[in-house]
């Protein structure tokens, strides 16, 4: 008797967690409180508003409330947005539950004032993409991190990860309820999402343009129902934007330099076999850069991985080199600035024999962070027409930019001591 | 086989701490208070109009549900009750409830039975207020205040703090059941097989 009775216990155990996680998955895909017919009426939602109050429904406070929602912000009817590879995007709930796969999804909504909706994320948001860490993987501004509190108390670090740089977890994913998870643009896997977690995907993602910036802005806006605060960033981005380009759109082309823009720095010199990149990989479009007033050598190449020649590079002249900061620079090592400096195949470079190669913040970080493009554009801007923009003062607009994303003050200031060179501008 | 005693009791604090952890709450909304103002001076039997005032930003939706004084009725028929837009009656339990959308004041009518006008308790919830949380429920509804009746007030606050919110729920005390049946189920595995091992 007991062998069987610890059995069935046992059956029970196993159907119940079976349970727990097919109702985990199950998302609901019609609007709640409805009649079936696609449209929310006020007289639907306040039947079941009061019916829940009497506690005579079948709705939870959930249902209610996203229904209440539904009607008073979009007209009763399920939502839709266009992502950016112009998928229509339905949303049946209001979104209060968010997985983001990438740091520039997770920034824009902390941006956008969403933090405490964030369930679960990536590694890198956890890691040192939203906010800074050092190459031992120490938190830099460890008073940002503080201040950046996530829902229930606790720091981006303390946000579950549901994927990292290769892997997915569809299955954790899908357990968790999310509304919505925003994903980035290049693994375009929306609908794979969709169908194995079971919720809306909104692919959204920056670019090296600020068209790109503000398309996701208004996007990442529009899904999480904060179009003023979209707007808010939006006109905060283009107004830093207009500060630079109102001096440098009076700069005849011909006065403006050249530039070899390396973005992903010099670490092992000209090429990293592993990576596939280094000091010879380029951005053919860095709008930061043409914005400072600078003209990019690599500009008529074409394609998404650009590697040149170093033949290549020595035959553009550049007047300015670019060279992204590396994390290993702050233990000493030698930075891309020191490798373009003592490289004899490039020692006839005019930027080179001027004196005139520069660190600069790496423009990625599994995304193109639309911080880093904003002080880049500022701090090149400085070291390209230094007599015209000697007043900006580099420390305050940083912290402010960061204010504007994060909500945290003095985040830059403590960033520079980290990457020093961000200092010798001011 | 043995099962290590710790990893056991581990593995149900980890399933109770799931099943059972209390819903942490964000607070805000954009309504900020609903008041209740009852005459004074009430006749028996005579209809008296209570008033709510509620304070808040537009726009917002708001559920309310007052529970009247025992004796007190409501009027036979619904017109009479209230002129607010979306009210349901529950006579039987002398209950009204009301789904207001932007308005400032709302009324409803009782029959009193005695002069006293303390005893009406009363909940609002923001139904706009947005959280991560699932499995929301009464911990968000809130007490109407009365000027007039601050004991009332403590007395309703302290009978919502004792109600279990299952009542809201999709399946009410379902996940609960399945809790107890898989702690009771480990137990019992884990008594069986401990039960060996100590006699060894």
């Amino acid at each position: 008797m007991r062998p069987k009775f610890t059995f069935i216990t046992a059956i029970l155990l196993i159907a119940g967690l079976l349970v727990s996680v097919m109702t985990a998955s199950a998302v609901p895909s019609t609007i709640p409180c409805d009649n079936d017919d696609g449209i929310l009426t006020e007289k639907e939602v306040s039947d079941a508003v009061c019916k829940y109050m009497l506690e005579d429904s079948q709705y939870s406070l959930d249902d209610v409330g996203d229904a209440s929602y539904i009607f008073k912000f979009w007209d009763g009817k399920p939502k839709t947005v266009t992502d950016t590879h112009d998928r229509e995007v339905t949303f049946y709930r209001p979104v209060e539950r968010i997985i983001t796969t990438n740091p520039d999804n997770s920034r824009m909504i902390i941006a956008l004032g969403d933090l405490d909706k964030i369930i679960a994320t990536d590694e890198c948001t956890r890691s040192g993409c939203v906010l800074p860490r050092d190459n031992n993987d120490e938190k830099i501004a460890p008073e940002a991190w503080k201040a950046l509190q996530i829902h229930g108390g606790g720091q981006l670090d303390d946000i579950p990860e549901t994927n990292t740089r290769k892997e997915i977890d569809y299955e954790r994913m899908a357990i968790l309820k999310p509304d919505v998870v925003f994903d980035a643009t290049w693994y375009n896997r929306g609908d794979l999402i969709k169908e194995k977690v079971g919720c809306p995907c909104v692919d959204a993602g920056a670019g090296f343009t600020f068209a790109e910036s503000y398309a996701h802005i208004q996007l990442i806006g529009n899904a999480l129902d904060q179009q003023e605060k979209a707007d808010e960033l939006e006109l905060f981005v283009r107004s830093k934007v207009d500060m630079i380009e109102s001096v440098t759109s009076q700069i005849d082309d011909s006065e403006k330099p050249t530039v070899y823009f390396a973005p992903r720095g010099a670490k092992k010199g000209f090429y990293d076999s592993v990576e596939g990149r280094d000091f010879t990989r380029t951005e053919s479009v860095y709008e930061p850069l043409n914005i400072a007033g600078g003209i990019n050598v690599a500009k008529e190449c074409v394609g998404d991985k650009i590697n040149v020649l170093s033949e290549q590079i020595v035959a553009w002249e550049p007047d300015y080199i670019f060279v992204a900061w590396s994390s290993s620079s702050s233990f000493g090592e030698p930075n891309g600035v020191d490798f373009v400096m003592e490289t004899p195949e490039l020692s006839d470079i005019p930027a080179v024999r001027n004196n005139n190669v520069y660190s600069c913040l790496y423009p990625y970080c599994r995304g193109r962070p639309i911080d880093r493009s904003l002080l880049n554009m500022i701090y090149m801007a400085k070291l390209l027409h230094p007599e015209q923009f000697s007043d900006l003062d580099m420390e305050a607009e940083g912290n402010e930019v960061y204010k504007q994303i994060l909500g945290i003050d003095g985040v830059y200031t403590e960033l520079a001591e980290y990457q020093p060179f961000l200092k010798e501008v001011n | 086989m043995k099962i290590n005693k710790f990893a056991i009791g581990l593995a149900l604090l980890i399933i109770a701490g799931f099943v059972f952890s209390p819903v942490a709450l964000a607070a805000g909304g954009d309504v900020t208070d609903v008041e209740r103002h009852v005459p004074s001076g009430l006749s028996t039997g005579k209809s008296a109009e209570i008033t709510l005032e509620i304070t808040g930003e537009t726009p917002f939706m708001i559920g309310i549900v007052e529970i009247i004084p025992e004796g007190f009725a409501f009027p036979e028929d619904d017109a009479d009750v209230s002129d607010a837009k979306y009210f349901k009656v529950d006579r039987n339990a002398g209950k009204i409830a009301f789904s207001v959308s932007d308005e400032s004041e709302i009324t409803y009518n009782v029959i009193p039975s005695g002069n006293d006008g303390s005893g009406f308790e009363g909940y609002w919830v923001d139904m706009l207020f947005q959280t991560q949380e699932l499995n929301e429920g009464k911990e968000r509804w809130k007490s109407v205040t009365d000027p007039n009746a601050v004991s009332t007030t403590m007395i309703s606050s302290s009978t919502l703090e004792d109600t279990d919110d299952s009542s809201v729920s999709k399946a009410p005390g379902f996940g609960a059941f399945l809790a107890s049946v898989s702690m009771i189920a480990c137990l019992l595995i884990f008594r069986k097989y401990n039960s060996g091992g100590d006699k060894e």
